[in-house]
């Protein structure tokens, strides 16, 4: 994999953030402190494409990974909240002897609930924190089996426990700009001897509007964001009938500029996600990168 | 004859529909609230919707960049202040300010 140029990389990134317009949005590929509004309803489907083609083991391993999450988030009040997280997955490994493994179909289901703890609202803008805490179910198949056997862990649907996630996410958010940071940690559990290693994210994205140029004096208007994120990952190693794997768990941190179009009830969104670290353990496949489509309408 | 006649019909109704419009105007009960935390129109969208659940409620004017929503309310009704406060906050934002143009709120 070609290496950044980390020079073009800071250069957009100072473009998006002291540009002389007002912007603001929604993350993409992180959480955030806002919460909806009681009694409303958000949907959000997304497509989403992972590739890893870096293999250091020699094996020529190729791994492609198509989703289609579709999320539902309620407002109970303007500060309770559930999200409910339903992904449709295709995985598929090719190898360099030409043999296709995978499986497709219904992951594994998140349910999270997210309460808000800190509000600050001011004229044009609002400072919010919100807790997170849920459960990532066992809906994905998990003993899935094709003709050279059972399926590894990674290629499965499922990981076939229920695990734990927790969270806090904070937003600032003004007719100027918007900054969202969270932090979540997944407690993975074990299933069929086998338990994926616990999983610590951080990410922080930065928005800003770029149409309209200007505010209008009156009324509502649609705009045009462009988005600059910072999605980070770490892997504990994975343990497999208690047993550390060394070709498992690591760091990598995805720089993803996007794009959105936000109307007073949809946002349409686009994001390029490039990893510019990939500190892994073993000989695990890097990935390329990753891109994201995705539709989120209010009810 | 008949031309003559059909004039005669669409003026009447014209200045019927105009006085009308201007009697709704001059009953209507108008409320200028100052709406803290609000941002951008996909979040403009919640407080809207509460709004819109006020009994009365005819048509809402939203300007993001002051924070402002102009409140129109059907002739006669009776809006109180706890009402849109309610609404705001449901919504997740503070109410600031509230400025009632014609008739004062109910208790």
């Amino acid at each position: 994999m070609k290496p950044l140029n980390f020079r073009s990389i800071f250069a957009c990134l100072l473009l998006i953030l002291f540009n002389p317009f007002t912007a603001q949005s929604l993350p993409i590929n992180s959480d955030l402190g806002l919460t909806p509004h009681k009694d409303e309803l958000i949907f959000r489907i997304q497509g989403r494409y992972l590739t890893k083609t870096d293999d250091p083991s020699g094996q020529n391993r190729e791994v492609d990974v198509y989703s289609v999450p579709v999320v539902m988030v309620y407002g109970f009040t303007s500060k309770a909240s559930l999200l409910v997280k339903i992904p449709f997955l295709v995985k598929e490994m090719k190898t360099g002897t030409g043999s296709v493994r995978g499986d497709e179909g219904l992951g594994d289901i998140s349910v999270l609930g997210k309460y808000r703890v800190h509000t600050h609202n001011y004229k044009g803008g609002t400072s919010r924190i919100a807790l997170i805490a849920g459960l990532k179910l066992p809906t994905g198949e998990d003993k899935q089996q094709d003709a050279f056997g059972l399926l590894p862990p990674g290629l499965q649907l499922g990981s076939g426990s229920v695990d734990i996630i927790a969270g806090v996410a904070h937003t600032i958010q003004t007719l100027d700009y918007e900054v969202d940071t969270d932090l979540r940690y997944i407690f993975n559990n074990k299933a069929n001897g086998f338990e994926f290693g616990d999983v610590f994210q951080y990410n922080l994205s930065l928005q800003k509007r770029i149409f309209p140029f200007t505010l209008p004096d009156k009324g509502m208007y649609d705009q045009f964001n462009a988005l600059i994120e910072f999605n980070g990952f770490f892997q504990e190693k994975n343990e497999f009938l208690g047993i550390d794997q060394p070709s498992s768990g690591g760091h990598t941190l995805f720089i993803s500029p996007g794009v959105q179009y936000v109307t007073k009830r949809t946002i349409y969104e686009a994001s390029f996600q490039y990893p510019i670290v990939q500190d892994l353990n073993g000989t695990q496949l890097e990935t390329d990168y990753k891109l994201a489509l995705s539709l989120r309408v209010i009810f | 004859m008949k031309v003559k006649f059909a004039v005669i019909l669409i003026s009447l109704t014209i200045l019927f529909g105009l006085s009308s419009a201007t009697l709704a105007v001059e009953n209507e009960e108008r409320v200028v609230i100052q709406v803290a935390g609000l941002y951008c129109p996909f979040c403009a969208y919640g407080l809207e919707k509460h709004i819109k659940r006020i009994k009365g409620f005819k048509s809402i004017k939203m300007n993001i960049k002051d924070g402002t929503a102009e409140i129109n309310f059907k002739s006669g009704t009776k809006v109180s202040k706890a009402a849109i406060l309610e609404a705001v906050e449901n919504a997740g934002f503070d109410l600031d300010d509230i400025t009632w143009i014609g008739k004062e709120p109910v208790k």
